[in-house]
């Protein structure tokens, strides 16, 4: 699993799901620690997805506002 | 300075100053207590001669001439002699108005209380009262707010019929977008405030540039609508403030059907907080304002990063809990796990919580550092319990195919077993198996 491939609202939610199922306990021990190394995983995948943000900003018309740099039309 | 002025009689025929004027003159003296008490001294006006300087005053404004002005009119009387009078009033005001009969052939509507005009004419003083009026040189009915109130109410319930409004078909908004359409004009402040608030967020915006007010305005709505067609997991259509008439574009039966048809939520937010435009009905969610629609738009990146912070906790605390679970360290033993990728999670999980603890505030922190010794403590536990202490005492951890053998029937004969020793393992048969009393 590529960090690419991956969007924020997808890792988000396994994120909580991961995070669900080790508080219901109901799995081994091992089944546990896979989980937990998958939720850590998630948590850095997040956190870098966060932390990199950078604005995006398109437009239809290739029309923008003045202080807006990044321009783009698509 | 002061007026002082002489009269007669204050009222009949001969021309009156008003109360107001009066009074408003008592307060002026009352304000410029320094009354010339000599009025020889200074100029006595008539009433007359007051009343037609106030004229003249007014008259000669050229401010006051040519004028439209806009209200409703009430106490309309038509006078015998063929001239209109009426009064123009709006919420807070009220202004005397006469139509002579030599303008009001042109009109070509009859006047009638409760209508909203518009009063073309000049203000001037009828100097036998002293009163200030408009006279009017035509009226023509306002067709402006009433008329497009009557438009909006016939196209709501149109629409409303046609279930364009219906609570059943509003979407939810996505949790976490990864593409948000904006529909706004380039130029406006929705769009500053909107980019504002959805800051370092990580989406891709798309703005879809529309004309927001004035002639062909709906249109041009519209097509930015469906222009983001497939292209957002969310859409805000966003105006800011403005006069009613501005506004008057988001009523259109055309952008209203465009975000009806919209693939993806739509998120209004059209003037201020007591605008109410249709396309506020048919959105899926209408926000008070631009701002407050971008924060509906997008979660609060604060919020997520503690939420993800707190994530972490809650799995070291879940994965803590499972390693004290007497059970489940027998099963633990059973299955050939590796001890040192299990030390390195806990001491990584203990590493992370230190960390979050510099990160959160004193409270928290509190809380963090008793987990943090009782994943110690579990780290303890953990290492005594482990295969790998007791492997080194010499013991071995016997298996075959069926999994841990624990009793001498586990396995018979001719078996073949496999013994896990301290360093390496051993593949055996069974020569014998005998009930015995435990080993001790």
């Amino acid at each position: 699993m590529s960090e690419r491939e991956v969007g924020l609202e997808e890792a988000l939610d396994d994120l909580e799901r991961t995070v669900a199922e080790l508080e219901e306990g109901k799995l081994s021990l091992e089944e546990s620690l896979v989980l937990f190394e998958k939720g850590m995983m998630l948590v850095r995948l997040c956190q870098s997805k966060l932390d990199r943000a950078e604005r995006q900003i398109e437009s239809l018309t290739g029309e923008l506002p003045p202080d807006l740099s990044c321009s783009k039309k698509i | 300075m002061g007026i002082t002025c002489r009269g007669s009689r204050l009222c009949g025929p001969a021309p009156a100053l008003s109360i107001f004027i009066s009074y408003a003159l008592h307060r002026e003296m009352v304000k410029y207590a320094a009354i010339p008490l000599d009025c020889a001294l200074t100029q006595i006006f008539t009433v007359t001669e007051l009343n037609e300087r106030i004229r003249d005053r007014l008259e000669n404004d050229p401010r006051l001439h040519d004028l439209w002005a806009r209200g409703e009119v009430s106490n309309f009387v038509y006078h015998r002699s063929g001239h209109r009078y009426f009064t123009l009033k709006d919420r807070d005001s009220q202004l005397s108005c006469v139509l002579f009969r030599n303008q009001g052939y042109s009109i070509g509507f009859e006047l009638r209380d409760g209508q909203n005009v518009l009063v073309f004419g000049d203000v001037g003083v009828y100097r036998p009262q002293g009163k200030v009026q408009l006279v009017a040189r035509g009226i023509k009915l306002d067709e402006g707010l009433g008329f497009l109130h009557s438009q909006f109410e016939a196209l709501k319930k149109k629409l409303d019929a046609e279930g364009l409004f219906a609570v059943e078909r509003k979407r939810a908004l996505p949790k976490y977008p990864s593409r948000i359409g904006i529909v706004t004009s380039p130029q406006g402040a929705a769009l500053q405030d909107v980019l504002h608030i959805i800051g370092a967020y990580p989406v891709q915006i798309i703005l879809s540039p529309a004309q927001v007010q004035g002639e062909g305005a709906e249109a041009s709505i519209a097509l930015a609508v469906r222009a983001l067609s497939g292209r957002a997991d969310v859409v805000i259509v966003c105006r800011g403030g403005g006069s009613a008439e501005d506004l008057w574009c988001f009523n259109s039966e055309c952008v209203a059907r465009a975000i009806f048809e919209c693939d993806s939520p739509v998120i209004s937010a059209i003037g201020h907080e007591t605008d109410v435009t249709i396309a506020d009905f048919v959105a899926d969610v209408r926000a008070p304002t631009p701002t407050a629609a971008a924060k509906m738009a997008v979660p609060d990146m604060d919020e997520l990063k503690s939420w993800i912070m707190q994530s972490e906790i809650r799995m070291v605390r879940a994965l803590w809990s499972g390693l004290e679970r007497k059970g489940e360290r027998l099963e633990y033993l059973s299955r050939s796990i590796s001890a040192r990728k299990m030390y390195s999670l806990v001491a990584e999980a203990r590493q992370r919580l230190d960390f979050l603890g510099e990160c959160l505030g004193a409270a928290e922190e509190e809380k963090l550092k008793g987990l943090v010794s009782r994943l110690n403590l579990a780290e303890g536990r953990l290492a005594a319990v482990g295969p790998q202490a007791t492997l080194s005492r010499g013991y071995a951890i016997a298996r075959s195919g069926r999994g841990l053998l624990l009793r001498s029937e586990d396995a018979k004969p001719g078996d073949v077993v496999e013994l896990i020793l301290a360093k390496g393992r051993l593949l055996c048969r069974v020569l014998e198996s005998e009930d015995t009393e435990e080993f001790h």
